[in-house]
C-alpha cells in the first residue's frame, strides 16, 4: 500500500483520502493486526552447548589375587573352604564381580576384596575352568563412564581341578593269591581324586590289632606283593586314605598251612625229636628258629624241617615254640608265626598228685591229693581205679596197706583198699566231744589212727587224738596246745611209735602219746622204711637234715639253695632234694652222702618230688626212673 | 499462547470497539527486550544445578542464563485529556541451559521462564508537537510466570528426560517513558523505556503443591526477585477524537 502512494505521486489527495477509507475502516485494522500478531512470536528456546573432548579409554591394568595357590595356572580344590579374592584395578571403578566354574556362576560380587563359598562336593571331579570375570569403568571420564554405560569386562581364568571329598567306599580286595614264593595281593582302584594313597594292612591271626605293611601312592597300583607272608590265617584290608577321610577297607581271610609241628618223637627219657612241615613261600622263607627251654636253634635252610631236643627237664611239660620268619623279619618282627608245641622227659601218667603211698608188700601206689585219689599197679603204672570226691580232704595208706583212711572236714572214712569205697564212717565228734575239723591223719599198721584236730569254733587250738579204729575208740589225746606255726604234714612209721606231726614230735606206747618238742619246723616229711629216721626241710636254715628217731638227733644235714621239695625212697634208701637255683633233681645215697644221678626239673617252686621204688614222681604227674642201677 | 494473545486482543478491541468521537482510544503494540537484572535466585538455582552435577562427576556448565528475549505487550488506552488510562497484557520468555557433552553422550538441563504480565498503565503527557508526544507512563500489575525445568541425559543412544514445572505470582509496578510520533493522526510509531519493580513476589512451588517450594537452601527460596529492564518499539493506532 505505501508502494502504490510513493510511485503516484501526482495525485495524493485521491490517494490520501482512499487509504483514510480503508484506515477508518475497523475490519481492515483488525486484519493488520491480526497479521502483525500472527508475526510476533516470543517464545523461547534454550539454546548452547559444552562440548568437552575427551580423551578415548585405554585398556585398564587389572591384576587379581585368588587365596588359593595356584601351580601353572592350576588350582586344586579338595576341600570345603572359602575362597576370597582381591581385585586391583587401579583407579576405575569395578561394577560386578562374576565367577563361574565353566558356564555356571557361582558368584556375583560387587566389591573389589570378597569372597565364596566352594564345595567341592556339589561338581563331579574334573577339570573346570574357573572364570572371574568383572565389569569397571572406563576411566575416560567421560558422560558414558560417569553413568557406567561405559567401561570394560576384564576377566582372569584358572584351571580348576575339582577332587570331592566325599567319605570314600570301602576298598575290595579282589583276589589274594600266591604267586612266585610270596603272596599278591589285588585291589579294586579308587576312581577318584581325592585320592591320597593305599595303605595295606594285615593281621596274623595271633595278633588283635590291624599292622599298616605298605603306603601305595598311585591310584593305579592296585597290587601288593607281601614279602613277609610265611603261612597262617592272615587277613589283609586296605585303606584308602583320602585328604579328607580314612577309609577302612573290608578285611579279606586267607590261609594257608604254615609250618606246624608234625611229629614229636620221644627218642629218650630227656630227649626228643622235634619234626615239622615245610614252608611253603620259599621267597619270603628267612629261617624257622625251635626254642624249647633252653634249646634254641635257628634252621636257614627251608628243607630242615626236625630237630632232637636233648636234656629236657623232668617234671612238666615244657612249652616251646617253632617259629618262622620271613626274610625281612628284622624290619617286622610281627610276621613271625609261632607254632607253640609241648614236649617233656619221662612219661606223663595223666594225674596230678601231692602224695605218694607205695606200698611194697601189694606192689601198689596210692597217689593222692585234694579231693581225689589213684590207685596204680606199681609195675605196669597202669590206674587201677580212682575215687574223687569233694569229702576227700586227706588221705592216708599204712605201710603195709592194710588200711586206707580219708576224712573229710569232720569226718573219718576207712576205705576198701582196692576199690577205694567207703567201708566206714566214723563222726570225730562222737570221740573228741567237739565239733571238730580235722587237719590231718595218719594210720599206723595196727589199726592205730592219729589224727589232728581242732574245734571248730577256735582255730587257734589243736590237739592229735589217738584212736582205735577197731572201736573206734580213744586211746589218747595230746592235750589242747597252741601253735606257733599253722600245721602242717603228719606221718608215722609203720609201726606206729613215732608220730612227726610238723614241729612236733610224739611217741605212742600202744596207749599213751608223749610229745617231744622238735622245735624245727619239718616239712616234707618222709620217714625211712627202717623206721630209725625221717628226712625233713628246714625252711630256716635251708638245709635238708636226717633225724634219728632214737634219740632225735639230726645225723646229717645239707645246704642247699633255694630248697624245694626232699624225699627219701622208702625201698632203696635213695635221698632226691630239689633245688630250684640250679633246676637240677639230685639224688643222692643216704648211707655215704654219694651223689647218684642229677637232671634237670622244670616245675614250680612248691612242686614237690616224690621218691619210691626208684621211680621219680612229680606233683604234676610226670614219672621216670631215678637211677639206672 | 500465540492464539490466546490473539483472541484477547480481539476481545479487548471488541469491547472499547466504537465511535466515540469526544475520546480516542489507542490500541498499541509494543516489542522489545527486556532483560532481567539482578536476579540472584535464578542464578543460585543455575549454581545449585551445576553443583549438584559436579558433584556426580558430570561438570556441566552454564552456556545460556536468562538472555534479554523478546517481549510482546498489547496496550489498550482511553485519553482523558494529557491522561491515558488502559491496560495492558504482555508476555515475556526466557531461560537458560547447563550443558555437557563429549563424545559418549551428553548432559543438559535447560529451564524455561514463561512470564505472563496483566495490568493498568497510567500515562501523563508532559511534552507534545504535532506530531511528537512524550509520556511518562506507569504500570502496575500481576506477573504469573512459569519456570519448567528439564533434565535431558543421552548416553549413546539411551536417552532419558525429566521435566519438571513450577509457577509463581508476582505483584510489580514499572515507570517508564515512551515517545510516541503520530502519522496520519491514526497512526502511532514510538519507543519506550521502563523498568519493572517486583514489590512482591512468592516462591515457585509445583503446580499442584504450594507447599512444594523450590529452594536453594533452607528458606532460600527461588521467585521472582530481579529488575527487569524494558525497552522496546511501539506501533498503535488511535480510533476517535484525537486529543
Amino acid at each position: 500500500m505505501f508502494h502504490l502512494g510513493l510511485r503516484d505521486n501526482r495525485r495524493p489527495i485521491v490517494y490520501k483520502k482512499r487509504f483514510m477509507k480503508k484506515v477508518y475502516h475497523y475490519n481492515f485494522i483488525l486484519l493488520s493486526v491480526f497479521l502483525i500478531l500472527f508475526a510476533c512470536d516470543n517464545s523461547f528456546e534454550p539454546s548452547g552447548s559444552n562440548f568437552v573432548v575427551v580423551e578415548p579409554p585405554r585398556e585398564p591394568l587389572t591384576t587379581i589375587e585368588l587365596s588359593l595357590q595356584d601351580t601353572l595356572g592350576l588350582i586344586v580344590v579338595d576341600d570345603q573352604m572359602v575362597i576370597s579374592y582381591n581385585i586391583d584395578v587401579g583407579d576405575l571403578r569395578l561394577y560386578e564381580v562374576h565367577v563361574y566354574l565353566d558356564s555356571a556362576l557361582i558368584h556375583t560380587g560387587f566389591d573389589a576384596q570378597d569372597e565364596f563359598y566352594y564345595d567341592p562336593n556339589l561338581y563331579e571331579d574334573g577339570l573346570y575352568l574357573l572364570r572371574i570375570e568383572f565389569a569397571t569403568s572406563s576411566g575416560s571420564g567421560s558422560l558414558g563412564d560417569t553413568f557406567g554405560a561405559e567401561g570394560f569386562i576384564v576377566y582372569h581364568e584358572w584351571g580348576l581341578i575339582n577332587v570331592t571329598n566325599l567319605a570314600p567306599l570301602p576298598i575290595q580286595i579282589s583276589d589274594i593269591h600266591p604267586e612266585n614264593g610270596q603272596l599278591r595281593i589285588t585291589w579294586e582302584s579308587y576312581p577318584r581324586l581325592n585320592f591320597l594313597k593305599y595303605e595295606v594292612k594285615n593281621r596274623v591271626e595271633s595278633h588283635r590289632v590291624n599292622q599298616s605293611v605298605g603306603m601305595i601312592y598311585s591310584p593305579m597300583d592296585t597290587t601288593y606283593i607281601d614279602p613277609y607272608y610265611v603261612g597262617g590265617t592272615i587277613r589283609y584290608s586296605v585303606d584308602i586314605h583320602t585328604n579328607s577321610h580314612v577309609q577302612a577297607g573290608i578285611e579279606y581271610t586267607f590261609s594257608s598251612p604254615q609250618p606246624n609241628v608234625s611229629s614229636i618223637e620221644k627218642l629218650s627219657t630227656s630227649s626228643t625229636r622235634v619234626s615239622w612241615t615245610k614252608c611253603n613261600y620259599p621267597s619270603n622263607f628267612g629261617k624257622y628258629f625251635l626254642s624249647v627251654q633252653n634249646f634254641n636253634q635257628a634252621f636257614t635252610n627251608i628243607n630242615d624241617t626236625s630237630a632232637v631236643i636233648t636234656h629236657l627237664p623232668f617234671g612238666n611239660a615244657v612249652y616251646g615254640a617253632l617259629s618262622t620268619y620271613p626274610r625281612l623279619y628284622p624290619m617286622y618282627p610281627q610276621y613271625q608265626t609261632d607254632v607253640e608245641m609241648s614236649v617233656w622227659a619221662g612219661d606223663y601218667l595223666g594225674v596230678s598228685a601231692d602224695k605218694v603211698d607205695y606200698i611194697p608188700a601189694n606192689d601198689l601206689v596210692y597217689l593222692s591229693r585234694k579231693f581225689r585219689i589213684y590207685l596204680f599197679d606199681n609195675s605196669t603204672m597202669e590206674l587201677q581205679t580212682s575215687r574223687v570226691s569233694e569229702d576227700l580232704l586227706g588221705v592216708d595208706v599204712s605201710a603195709n596197706g592194710d588200711y586206707v583212711v580219708a576224712h573229710s572236714d569232720e569226718n573219718v572214712f576207712i576205705l576198701d583198699p582196692l576199690t577205694l569205697e567207703t567201708l566206714q564212717t566214723i563222726q570225730l565228734q562222737a570221740i573228741c566231744g567237739y565239733e571238730p575239723s580235722i587237719q590231718a591223719l595218719s594210720v599206723s599198721d595196727t589199726g592205730v589212727l592219729f589224727c589232728a584236730a581242732f574245734p571248730s569254733s577256735n582255730s587257734d587250738q589243736r590237739e592229735v587224738l589217738a584212736i582205735d579204729l577197731s572201736g573206734p575208740t580213744l586211746l589218747d589225746r595230746s592235750g589242747m596246745n597252741s601253735p606257733l606255726f599253722e600245721p602242717g604234714e603228719m606221718s608215722i612209721t609203720a609201726n606206729g611209735e613215732w608220730l612227726v606231726h610238723d614241729y612236733d614230735t610224739f611217741r605212742f606206747d600202744g596207749q599213751a602219746l608223749s610229745i617231744y618238742r622238735n622245735n624245727v619246723n619239718a616239712i616234707y616229711l618222709t620217714f625211712l622204711a627202717n623206721g630209725n629216721q625221717f628226712v625233713y626241710r628246714d625252711p630256716f636254715n635251708n638245709t635238708i637234715s636226717v633225724k634219728n628217731l632214737s634219740n632225735l638227733s639230726v645225723s646229717m644235714t645239707k645246704s642247699i639253695e633255694g630248697p624245694m621239695s626232699a624225699s627219701i625212697d622208702p625201698v632203696t634208701g635213695y635221698f632226691g632234694i630239689h633245688a630250684i637255683n640250679n633246676g637240677l633233681y639230685k639224688i643222692f645215697d643216704l648211707s655215704t652222702g654219694a651223689l647218684l644221678n642229677e637232671f634237670p626239673v622244670n616245675i614250680m617252686w612248691d612242686d614237690r618230688i616224690a621218691l619210691f621204688d626208684n621211680k621219680v614222681f612229680s606233683e604234676t604227674g610226670f614219672i621216670r626212673q631215678a637211677f639206672d642201677q | 499462547m500465540k492464539y490466546f494473545n490473539i483472541i484477547l486482543f480481539l476481545c479487548c478491541s471488541s469491547v472499547v470497539n466504537g465511535d466515540d468521537p469526544s475520546e480516542s482510544l489507542h490500541f498499541n503494540l509494543y516489542y522489545g527486550q527486556i532483560t532481567h537484572l539482578n536476579g540472584e535466585s535464578l542464578n543460585e538455582f543455575e549454581q545449585m544445578i551445576k553443583s549438584v552435577y559436579q558433584d556426580m562427576a558430570i561438570p556441566l556448565e552454564i552456556v545460556q542464563s536468562f538472555p534479554a528475549t523478546p517481549m510482546l505487550q498489547y496496550q489498550v488506552t482511553r485519553s482523558f485529556g494529557n491522561m491515558k488510562v488502559g491496560s495492558f497484557y504482555a508476555h515475556n520468555a526466557t531461560g537458560g541451559r547447563l550443558h555437557y557433552a563429549d563424545y559418549s553422550g551428553s548432559a543438559t538441563v535447560d529451564h524455561i521462564m514463561d512470564n505472563t504480565y496483566f495490568g493498568v498503565n497510567f500515562q501523563y503527557r508532559f511534552l507534545h508537537t504535532a506530531h511528537m508526544r512524550v509520556f511518562q507512563s506507569n504500570q502496575a500489575g500481576i506477573l504469573q510466570s512459569n519456570f519448567e525445568v528439564t533434565e535431558k541425559i543421552k548416553i549413546w543412544d539411551q536417552e532419558t528426560s525429566e521435566r519438571t514445572s513450577f509457577e509463581s505470582t508476582a505483584y510489580f509496578m514499572e515507570p517508564g517513558l515512551e515517545l510516541d510520533i503520530v502519522f496520519l493522526k491514526v497512526i502511532h510509531l514510538g519507543g519506550y523505556v521502563g523498568a519493572k519493580l517486583f514489590i512482591y513476589s512468592l516462591p515457585y512451588h509445583l503446580p499442584n503443591n504450594k507447599d512444594a517450594k523450590l529452594a536453594t537452601g533452607y528458606k532460600d527460596y527461588v521467585k521472582p526477585d530481579w529488575i527487569e529492564a524494558n525497552i522496546a518499539l511501539k506501533i498503535g493506532v488511535s480510533l476517535g477524537k484525537s486529543p
